[in-house]
């Protein structure tokens, strides 16, 4: 699970203040809010990009607010993917993961098996978006953080990556805090959060 | 409407001519020196005393370089992330030898190495002679262009966007791990540029080697020497082969910014 109890954090002009909110375990919520809420920067604080200046965050029950980020088991997909662009597809998916098997595995799941030996720089935004978070599924991690992931995809194959996400969710019961302006994209959400002005606001299931 | 056009044209036709004088500026000693040069560099690359000359240069800037890439590339790092304790500090040292006139840099260098003083003697004891030596135009150049390999690879690292590092990180890495997989290959034509300026900074360096180490030549003291034995006619032929030589950094980081500017279009 994800638990931030009184959490601030300042990123330039911006103030995180008191935030406060937990996600079960294994649950898929949908974080929602205006433009500059702070929902991104919410993710980053989790993912360890970013340091509360007060507050605790706990993944699993460990508190990992000064945890280094490649030991926290936390995943994410930046809002623009963030592939390393002088990797092939197939090197970005395999940077983290535990083998190649499992590279594979979810380059078929997700449809971009015919990527894989392309350049990054050569992909279309929505194939980007795939592979991005095909890279940060590979390690397995306990907690995976979303930010629009699927915004550059067209509907058809929004929904078909949502489905796939939402089935791979279920079965390998990881925890998913999912950013998004969609509304569609709640449709596998278990609980929902929602942000304002730098403070969440809460909805739903999660709230403590 | 029409006289302030006119003015427009007047004042961009004003603004070319000084921008063309000064490019005549330039150009043209540089042009005369390799045309009256030219016919004299034959000779110049059969002479012991020049090949001799272009092999310290090209030995001791290249040392030069290595050492800047190596200890400077942290430093580089460190100025290019968000602010740090001591940061301006830092940042005042390396900009220091810029201000200051190169002959001066080399007698600033000449009271820590000799032998008189207590690094010095250390030094000698240790067996490492640099006065006269090409540990001594080693020095020199690292003094005068480090600042430079700083300051470009510093710009270099600050274009590689902090997400990406980030990114590798929440996939496993450490941080060092990930400067080495992420950052340092998506940094690296600017590394390789700021190498080149670097070295082509060394290889031109007279005014601090001169103090250091008149002995053993390199090709700018080589041609001061020449010009004040044997006057302009005697300088001219190394003046241009050292002006030829300045061509290949050019050249080679001209090929670095067409092969980027041909990534970033693909």
């Amino acid at each position: 699970m994800i638990e931030c109890r009184g959490v601030s954090a300042r990123v330039g002009n911006f103030m995180l203040r008191d935030v406060s909110f937990a996600v079960s375990a294994s649950a898929y919520a949908v974080l929602t809010g205006p433009t500059a809420s702070g929902k991104s920067t919410l993710l980053e604080l989790i993912a360890g990009a970013v340091a509360p200046t007060t507050g605790k965050i706990n993944i699993c029950g460990v508190d990992i607010t000064s945890t280094l980020p490649e030991l926290r088991n936390v995943g994410i997909v930046p809002q623009h993917g963030y592939l390393f662009p002088h990797l092939s597809v197939r090197a970005n998916m395999a940077y983290g993961a535990r083998d190649t098997r499992t590279v594979a595995e979810l380059a078929q799941r997700f449809g971009i098996g015919h990527l894989m030996d392309r350049a990054v720089v050569s992909l279309s935004g929505g194939e980007r978006q795939l592979v991005a978070l095909c890279r940060a599924l590979a390690p397995r991690p306990a907690v995976l953080l979303l930010d629009e992931p699927f915004s550059a995809l067209d509907t058809k194959s929004r929904e078909a990556a949502l489905h796939r996400f939402g089935v791979l969710q279920a079965e390998q019961a990881f925890t998913v805090l999912h950013v998004t302006h969609q509304e569609g994209d709640a449709q596998f959400a278990s609980e929902r959060l929602e942000m304002a002005n730098g403070v969440v606001t809460i909805a739903g299931v999660g709230a403590i | 409407m029409r006289a302030g056009r006119n003015g427009l044209s007047l004042a961009h036709a004003g603004a070319w001519l000084l921008g063309a004088a000064l490019l005549l500026f330039l150009a043209l000693p540089i042009l005369l020196l390799v045309l009256l040069g030219a016919a004299g560099i034959g000779d110049a690359l059969r002479d012991h005393e020049t090949i001799a000359a272009l092999e310290t240069t090209f030995t001791t800037a290249t040392a030069a370089t290595l050492i800047a890439a190596l200890c400077g590339s942290p430093i580089a790092y460190a100025l290019s992330r968000p602010s740090f304790r001591g940061r301006t500090v830092i940042a005042a040292i390396v900009d220091l030898p810029l201000l200051i006139p190169h002959p001066v840099a080399g007698i600033a260098i000449l009271l820590l190495v000799s032998r008189d003083t207590t690094f010095g003697s250390a030094l000698l004891d240790a067996g490492l002679r640099v006065v006269g030596t090409p540990a001594g135009i080693v020095a020199a150049m690292l003094f005068v262009s480090a600042p430079l390999y700083i300051s470009a690879a510093r710009e270099a690292f600050a274009r590689v966007d902090r997400r990406y590092e980030f990114v590798a990180r929440t996939l496993g890495d450490t941080s060092v791990a990930a400067f080495r997989r992420v950052t340092l290959p998506l940094a690296r034509r600017g590394l390789a540029s700021a190498a080149i300026v670097t070295w082509a900074r060394a290889v031109s360096e007279f005014g601090a080697v001169v103090v250091l180490a008149y002995n053993p030549k390199v090709v700018s003291v080589l041609s001061y020497d020449r010009f004040t034995t044997g006057g302009l006619r005697d300088a001219l032929p190394i003046a241009a082969t050292l002006v030829v030589v300045s061509f290949l950094p050019l050249i080679a980081l001209r090929a670095l910014r067409y092969d980027r500017s041909n990534e970033a279009v693909s």
